[in-house]
């Protein structure tokens, strides 16, 4: 059909790239113009990509685990050889809507020198999540990551994409932090990998994509190949920044995205709601008297609530705070404990199948149990 | 990567001599682990039996 541009008639074809942004009259463009084929809902893959929950706590002091979680979903890692703070902050990009930010600041400078050492902040993507990505086969998408990032340390720091194949697929690349102390706003556009031995393997419930902030790494975990998948574990570009090896060096980041496509759109704000509901299929920090029981016999007991979200498998239960659970964790309502020893607690996805005691309990009675941490992170 | 360390790895039955969940510690602290695929510390027991490194004791009686 044709149409009119200026006053011009019989123009079959508007040409690709021939209308820019500043062609556009204001408003020209509604939603009710806006083709359904345009991805406007649920384009971020990443959970809690704001920093909204923190349900273990707020802060960790000189961590040097393999792999401690805190905000939700996201987990940071440091080898014996790093130490590092992590906590929640407040200090967020202006004028984007943020209202916290994760913190890493490194107490102690440490050289690289460790072939073994590390030190990461990571977020893995369930594989039903990420199946439409069709890693391993030609038709693989392009992804954009987008994230918001403020250090002292300024360089190009390192970021690795992998993919959970039978053996660890890795895209090493780097971002520039140009000014130190400053909020940036940083975007990398990945090909997925089209290479076979890039497809998923395991269960759809198992991890498909693995998100990786390096912040040092000794040459177990490095090399200097960038942009492209290869078969390894590596997660540090030779070379790249180190924040984790700089006495007193910080590190931010909030505001992560990744989306289908070669564009970074807005952050996608979730409600509330949702996103808690969404963390809650990987970690459920019960509050007192949720996830209540009843004494089958006299040693055993049986779950009576459910988890506010079926969990991604049934999870692992510790103490709140990540301890062994105890008797002073599970007693009746009026508050006696006539247990001598906690046993064992087992799980569903729904909540508290089975637990046991030594002790002496009464049949029929209900059993409430203090806060617990049930536990089903990829 | 991502380690931890496993010990002291035993079935735990119910009165009804089923089995109910593998008790073990993780990284020093006690826990009940489902044996659900996909549970990454029931994931690591098996990898682990597997490569020979752990043994789970058979339930108590």
């Amino acid at each position: 059909m044709a149409v009119t541009i200026d006053g011009n008639t019989g123009i079959d074809k508007v040409q690709d790239g021939s209308i820019g942004t500043a062609d556009l009259a204001a408003d020209a463009v509604t939603t009710a113009k806006v083709a359904d084929t345009v991805n406007l809902g649920r384009r971020n893959l990443v959970i809690n990509g704001r920093f909204q929950f923190w349900q273990r706590g707020t802060s960790i002091t000189g961590n040097s685990s393999a792999a401690p979680f805190l905000a939700d979903r996201f987990f940071v890692q440091d080898s014996s050889q790093f130490t590092s703070n992590i906590s929640r902050d407040i200090d967020v990009p202006s004028g984007q809507g943020f209202i916290f930010s994760q913190k890493r600041e490194w107490t102690t400078a440490h050289d690289l020198s460790n072939t073994g050492s590390y030190s990461t902040t990571e977020h893995k993507i369930e594989r039903n999540d990420v199946n439409h990505l069709m890693c391993g086969t030609s038709d693989a998408k392009q992804v954009t990551l987008s994230f918001w990032v403020k250090s002292s340390v300024t360089g190009n720091h390192s970021f690795t994409m992998q993919i959970f194949a039978s053996s660890r697929r890795s895209y090493k690349t780097t971002y520039n932090i140009a000014a130190a102390n400053t909020w940036e706003k940083k975007t990398i556009t990945i090909q997925m990998d089209t290479n076979s031995a890039g497809a998923f393997s395991g269960g759809g419930k198992t991890a498909g994509i693995f998100l990786r902030w390096g912040h040092g790494a000794g040459s177990q975990y490095s090399n200097s190949n960038t942009d492209a998948f290869e078969t390894t574990d590596t997660f540090f570009v030779t070379g790249s920044a180190a924040p984790a090896s700089v006495t007193n060096a910080t590190w931010y980041i909030t505001g992560i995205q990744l989306e289908v496509g070669d564009t970074a759109t807005p952050f996608e704000f979730l409600r509330q709601g949702e996103e808690e509901a969404l963390c809650q299929r990987y970690f459920y920090a019960s509050d007192n008297g949720e996830m209540n029981c009843v004494m089958g016999t006299s040693t055993e007991g049986l779950g009576m609530g459910s988890f506010p979200t079926k969990m991604r498998v049934s999870p692992t239960v510790y103490a709140s705070g990540g301890g062994a659970i105890t008797t002073a964790d599970i007693r009746y309502f009026n508050g006696s404990a006539t247990f001598t020893t906690f046993t064992t607690c087992s799980t569903s996805r729904l909540g508290i199948q089975y637990f046991s005691v030594v002790g002496s309990g009464t049949q029929g009675l209900p059993v409430r149990p203090f806060p617990l941490w049930f536990d089903a992170e990829l | 990567m991502i380690e931890v360390t496993i010990t002291n790895a035993v079935y735990v039955k119910d009165t009804n001599d089923t089995i109910q969940c593998i008790n073990a510690e993780i990284d020093g602290v006690l826990v009940s682990i489902p044996m659900d695929e996909g549970n990454r510390h029931y994931d690591e027991i098996m990898r682990q039996v597997e490569a020979g490194t752990l043994t789970i004791a058979d339930a108590e009686e």
